[in-house]
């Protein structure tokens, strides 16, 4: 009997409406945390796999020395190397293919890499327009590696301490 | 003292025949040739007398000439190791510039004894003056015709060559002297086989050092048993010992075995002015050092400096005293092992470098804590896993001066600097 | 040899009085690392990495040098054991460089392998790496002198086996190098076989470098078929390319060793130069075809222009296959013709039987005097050389009689300098001799022979051996009186009792004497090509290099109403001038075959990698045009089949009786030999063996009283050849040793 009661006087006290106005009216002056993508993005840790680049020493060589480990240590066959003697002698890939369709971005590559030239980036957002566009080769690597070389500097610079 | 063999050291014209053979030379060889001294004989005196192998490893010699094939078809070979490279020894060389026909006299009863008709004398390829005094002697022998064919009618034969080195260390020990001798590179075989069944040319080889040669002849002419009440027990007959270091008089004296080492020091006119013993490397840079006490209580011979913690090895007696920086003297011997390894074997050919490096890091002033573990720890790597001993020789002393001035070590490691102020 | 029984961690085995440790442990499975040792080679036990704990040893002892002896109780997995090892591996690693994944021999590197197992994660050396300077030691191996760990086994290699001391260790301690004594570079014939005994990457393949990783080629079991020992080999493919030659063990035919021709020839498969697509001639121009169309082309012409079947020369190469032969006997004998021939550079393509080899590789190693007649045996087929070689180790003397004084890697003991047309009075002399020693009595023709004094040594060297062997080499083949020494050769063995060793035979010769490749009543391959034929088949034949009268031949051949099949695989411009057809056929491990060597074993092979192009195995091109011919027998659908039938034949051995008559021969003749690297098509295309000092030869060498009747001097070209006075020739002869084409 006394429940009916109560139950009647928040039926129409409009209680639970003036608890969720108060939940409103609340937020009404909180920071947004809805996040505007593209505009706008959310922090990623160092160690985050994206889109894989090759990078290059600073004073402009390649890193990459065609070893061939990552193309052996990955799961997905998705790296394909060819190798020859350059000129000056040195080891070098004159090919270095990568199928971003096969690449299931395990970062493999990069803790085989003994020269740290294959790396994850920090890209997530791209796409391609052609079937043949999903294969990424060595130019288009070194391509992406010396776009973001600041960002994934910092990136290895700030997880150093953990390897 | 200077008994066997520096007997003429004091005598005119010491290296000539006639001064020889004033003291008694080539009486045994006579007899030999006479026909009234047999092998089975020789090798009995030399048993009874407790010789000793002089090069380092104390070998009884005349064991080691009994093991020789003797009846066996073919050439065999003596040869005297001449080659004495041990930093701090010298008494080879004075043998050979002051009494070099005791030597030849030695080599021509060993070939006797073990039916070799070949000897070769492989002499250090520094010791020019020794090399030349040698062969002068080699001459007068062969012209007074104690060495070559049928020599006086007895049909003994026995030719004896010289052979100076080329400057290796590593050719001191015994097969890579043979190799050396052979004109190959000396590096030293692996053994089994031992020279004795397959040696010079691949046939039977007996090598012993120049002092042991050179101690025979007198032992067969006095009885072995003189010689053996000359030293004590387990060691007998006297030493030649090359005193060097911080003493005033640096020589070589040749001394009864089982001499106390305070004996022996006084000989060599004791330390300095007002400077205290710290450490003695009693047989050459091969073998550990001891520090001051322990050195003081031992008397010279194989037994009693074992006991010390060390060996007789060659007889070089080194002597430290308080001015000595041990970090540097170590590093010094380290180079020294590391120049000289023969590169042949992985241990010594890496670990030799390894040490030095660490060392010279140390006296650089960049020593690090660990340095003295990694330090034994690499010398216990390289003991006992090489071809020759070499290897051990590099080892041992690393071991024995950290254990025994470790403190010196540390202090260097932490301070950058040598604790001894007054260095050298 | 007695059998004792030792332990080996705790298991029972059994060896051989004085057997090494490391080679019993070897036979039984038990692991024991090591890098000096190797089974073929003396023990340098300086590596110290085999190190294992022998009860009553204060220290542990190296396993390659230790004999056994009964009782002995050996643990190899021990503390001690295991300290040891590790230790050594520490101070291995120190100065090794960390370069592994630049390095070649990464992933089948024995010092990686090895390091696995002993090494430590964490290297305690941090001080600066040794490093040394890399030597330039020719076009094969290259070095990388760094990662070099002081083995020896290389300079053992050198020594021991190739017979040429070219690598040594100068220096001492921790400057102590592994390096060439010369600047010239490796000059041996079996130089590769550093490659493969080097432990770690120090001495890794000059053309291999830097391609491929080991772990992406797929190794296929196959037999090289440049020599008559039909070497075992590993042929290592990826993308079906052939990347790189290895040796495959195999005690009875060589041993673990390849020779270089054999190791690098594989390069001539990937050249330029190869026939891709099937070719066909229309009034005078060549254009690529299909298939279909080339072979209905080849099949018409032949229908066409040999209206008799006897009207049709067959020709092939004697590197061919087991298989290839049989069926293109088969296809010309189809036809109704006996005019086939393999021997196209003889002088002389008789009928006479064949001289027999009856003694197995093996047998060699145990002979106790060898008489090589006409053979630069060195050169041209190494792996027997070596055989020889390791007989005269063991006290096997050598004598010759030879065209030139050769520089073999053994000491001869007799040489007799002399030249092709003076072969015959030479081989009479020995006989003579021999006849004599043995007081039998002389046959009429040896009557008027005179006999010298090195005749008599030679005979009497034959007589004192107890196992001795003659063997006669290929510059037999280009004497016009080949029959007659082979005859006397097989006389001198006959009288001495000594085996015979036919090197003549080069290649698969065997096969094609095992498949009667050659006419019992048509004609040789001298008579086909100075016929007036109006059809010929080619079977990878390359006029100017193989046969004996190049300029002949072609001019057959190109003539205008001459219908000319060509089977090829590579490009060539005489096969251009005179075929009207070309049909690309498979090179060298692109097909399946069967190789027959010297000790008559067939060895048989699967295709390792696919055939170049559009081209197809030479077996099913013949197959293909017997079918479109309407010959019968010809349903094979597998190289076994083909195989099973071809073995199953029996050579022709009819008895020929050869009269021995000094037969009239020019005053002055030339002995012609290709070097190694210029003796097939394959191998000719391989560009670094033809950069080596072997692959450069290129002289006529004469002596100067020849050379006066020559009217030659220092550097004239002498058929093309320069040459070279000097009195290491025989009299009466130019000695042409080159990689260019024969000029008549």
């Amino acid at each position: 009997m006394i429940n009916k009661i109560k139950k009647i006087f928040k039926d129409f006290g409009l209680s639970e409406i003036r608890a969720g106005m108060k939940i409103t009216g609340k937020q009404l002056t909180n920071d947004k945390i809805t996040v505007q993508f593209p505009e706008e993005r959310t922090p990623i840790s160092p160690r985050f796999r994206g889109l894989l680049a090759l990078r290059r020493y600073p004073n402009g060589e390649e890193r990459c020395i065609a070893c061939k480990l990552c193309e052996a240590v990955c799961p997905a066959n998705a790296i394909t190397i060819e190798s020859e003697m350059r000129d000056d002698g040195t080891r070098r890939a004159t090919k270095y293919d990568i199928d971003l369709f096969k690449c299931i971005f395990c970062g493999f590559c990069e803790e085989s890499c003994p020269v740290d030239a294959i790396v994850g980036t920090h890209i997530f957002d791209y796409a391609f327009e052609t079937r043949e566009g999903s294969i990424i080769d060595k130019e288009g690597l070194l391509e992406v590696g010396d776009k973001h070389e600041k960002a994934i500097s910092k990136a290895r610079q700030a997880d150093s301490k953990y390897r | 003292m200077n008994n066997v063999c520096l007997k003429s050291i004091d005598k005119d014209n010491p290296s000539s025949l006639a001064t020889y053979e004033t003291m008694g030379g080539y009486k045994v060889w006579h007899k030999i040739l006479h026909g009234e001294l047999s092998p089975e004989k020789i090798l009995e005196e030399l048993k009874i007398s407790g010789l000793r192998g002089r090069g380092g490893a104390g070998f009884p010699t005349g064991l080691k000439w009994s093991f020789m094939p003797r009846n066996q078809e073919g050439q065999k070979y003596v040869v005297c190791n001449s080659d004495e490279g041990e930093p701090g020894t010298c008494h080879d060389r004075d043998i050979l510039r002051f009494n070099p026909h005791s030597v030849i006299e030695g080599m021509a009863i060993a070939g006797y004894v073990m039916n070799a008709t070949v000897g070769y004398n492989y002499i250090r390829g520094e010791f020019m003056e020794p090399y030349y005094r040698f062969e002068e002697a080699l001459k007068e022998a062969y012209d007074a015709g104690l060495l070559g064919t049928n020599i006086k009618g007895s049909k003994v034969c026995f030719d004896l060559y010289s052979h100076l080195g080329a400057g290796a260390y590593i050719c001191g020990e015994e097969t890579a002297l043979l190799e050396s001798l052979e004109g190959k590179k000396g590096l030293p075989r692996f053994k089994p086989p031992y020279p004795a069944n397959v040696g010079l040319y691949g046939k039977p080889t007996t090598i012993n050092n120049t002092e042991s040669f050179a101690s025979v002849p007198e032992i067969l002419s006095r009885g072995g048993q003189w010689f053996a009440d000359l030293g004590v027990v387990n060691s007998g007959g006297t030493k030649c010992f090359s005193v060097t270091g911080n003493v005033k008089n640096p020589a070589n004296f040749e001394i009864p075995m089982g001499t106390p080492f305070s004996d022996l020091l006084e000989l060599a006119g004791g330390l300095r002015e007002g400077r205290t013993l710290k450490g003695v490397i009693p047989g050459g840079s091969s073998t550990p050092v001891i520090p001051a006490a322990e050195a003081m209580k031992m008397t010279m011979d194989y037994d009693s400096i074992e006991k010390a913690g060390s060996m007789l090895g060659a007889g070089s007696v080194i002597v430290m005293d308080d001015t000595t920086c041990m970090v540097k003297a170590l590093t010094r011997l380290a180079h020294f092992y590391y120049d000289e390894s023969c590169g042949q074997c992985t241990p010594c050919r890496e670990g030799t470098g390894w040490m030095y490096r660490v060392l010279k890091r140390i006296m650089d002033g960049q020593g690090k804590s660990e340095d003295l573990k990694l330090l034994l720890s690499v010398q216990d790597k390289i003991i006992g896993n090489t071809i020759c001993a070499l290897g051990d020789a590099a080892a041992m002393p690393v071991e024995s001066f950290i254990t025994h001035f470790r403190e010196e070590f540390e202090y260097y490691i932490k301070h950058g600097k040598s604790m001894v102020e007054n260095d050298g | 040899m007695v059998d004792i029984e030792i332990e080996i961690d705790g298991k029972v085995v059994h060896g051989y009085s004085g057997e090494t440790v490391i080679s019993i442990a070897d036979r039984e499975g038990i692991d024991i690392p090591r890098f000096c040792y190797h089974k073929k080679l003396s023990v340098a036990a300086n590596c110290r990495m085999c190190l294992v704990d022998i009860e009553g040893n204060p220290n542990p002892q190296p396993a390659c040098s230790t004999q056994s002896s009964f009782g002995m109780k050996v643990h190899t997995k021990n503390e001690k054991a295991k300290t040891a090892q590790k230790a050594v591996m520490e101070f291995l690693l120190i100065n090794h460089p960390l370069d592994c994944p630049i390095c070649d021999q990464g992933g089948e590197c024995e010092l990686q392998d090895v390091a696995m197992e002993f090494g430590s994660d964490i290297s305690r050396f941090t001080e600066g790496k040794r490093i040394v300077d890399d030597k330039e030691i020719g076009a094969l191996i290259q070095t990388d002198m760094t990662r070099c760990i002081h083995c020896t086994r290389c300079v053992r290699f050198g020594a021991e086996v190739a017979g040429i001391v070219e690598m040594g260790a100068t220096g001492r301690s921790e400057d102590l190098k592994i390096e060439p004594f010369l600047s010239e570079g490796i000059q041996s014939e079996l130089s590769g076989n550093m490659i493969d005994v080097c432990p770690v990457g120090a001495l890794t393949s000059k053309p291999f470098r830097y391609g491929v990783r080991s772990w992406q080629m797929n190794s296929i079991q196959t037999i090289a078929r440049h020599d008559l020992v039909g070497s075992n080999i590993f042929t290592q493919t990826h993308e079906s390319k052939v990347k790189r030659v290895v040796a495959r063990d195999n005690e009875n035919i060589n041993e673990t060793w390849i020779s270089d021709r054999d190791r690098f020839s594989y390069q001539g498969l990937n050249s330029d130069n190869r026939i891709l697509i099937p070719k066909i001639k229309i009034k005078g121009e060549w254009q690529d075809t299909s298939w279909d169309d080339a072979l209905d082309f080849a099949a018409n012409g032949i229908k066409k222009h040999a209206k008799e079947g006897s009207q049709i020369g067959t020709l092939a190469s004697k590197n061919a296959t087991l298989e290839e032969l049989y069926l293109l006997q088969k296809f010309t004998r189809g036809l109704g013709s006996d005019n086939l021939d393999y021997r196209l550079d003889a002088a002389n393509p008789s009928n006479a039987k064949v001289l027999e080899s009856n003694i197995s590789l093996t047998e060699l190693e145990t002979i106790d005097h060898a008489l090589i007649v006409n053979s630069y045996l060195r050169l041209e087929q190494p792996m027997i050389n070596h055989r020889i070689r390791k007989a005269t180790l063991n006290g096997a003397s050598v004598s010759t009689i030879n065209a030139k004084a050769f520089d073999f890697n053994y000491r001869i003991s007799h040489s007799v300098l002399t030249s092709p047309q003076n072969t015959v009075a030479t081989l009479s002399g020995v006989l003579k001799a021999l006849l004599d020693k043995n007081s039998q009595t002389l046959p009429d023709y040896l009557n008027s022979v005179s006999v010298h004094q090195t005749h008599i040594d030679i005979a009497n060297a034959l007589l004192n051996a107890e196992h001795p062997v003659v063997v006669l080499g290929e510059h037999v083949n280009g004497n016009k009186c080949s029959d007659q020494v082979a005859t006397l050769v097989s006389e001198i063995a006959k009288a001495s009792e000594a085996k015979t060793l036919n090197a003549s035979l080069t290649g698969n010769a065997h096969s094609a004497e095992r498949v009667n490749f050659k006419p019992e009543n048509g004609k040789n391959a001298l008579q086909i090509l100075s016929s007036d034929f109006t059809a010929f088949v080619l079977f990878d034949v390359y006029p100017t290099f193989d046969c004996i009268d190049s300029e002949n031949a072609i001019e057959h051949l190109s003539h205008d109403d001459a219908f000319v099949v060509a089977m090829n695989s590579f490009d060539d411009e005489s096969v251009l001038n005179c075929a009207n057809v070309i049909l690309p056929i498979a090179s060298f491990y692109e097909t399946s075959g069967t190789h027959i060597n010297v000790d008559n074993i067939a060895q048989s092979y699967s295709a390792s990698v696919k055939s170049a192009g559009e081209s197809k195995p030479g077996w099913k091109v013949i197959k293909v045009l017997a079918d479109l011919l309407n010959l019968q027998g010809f349903d094979f659908t597998d190289s076994s089949q083909i195989a099973d039938k071809a073995l199953s034949l029996t050579p022709n051995t009819s008895e020929i009786e050869v009269p021995i008559s000094n037969s009239k021969m020019p005053n002055i003749t030339t002995v012609w030999q290709y070097t190694p690297y210029a003796s097939d098509v394959v191998v000719r295309h391989a560009s670094s063996l033809q950069q080596t000092r072997i692959g450069q030869i290129s002289e006529a060498s004469v002596c100067k009283a020849t050379a006066k009747l020559l009217e030659l001097s220092e550097g004239d070209l002498y058929k093309g050849v320069p040459v070279n006075i000097n009195e290491s020739v025989a009299e009466g002869c130019v000695f042409v040793h080159t990689h260019l084409p024969r000029q008549c």
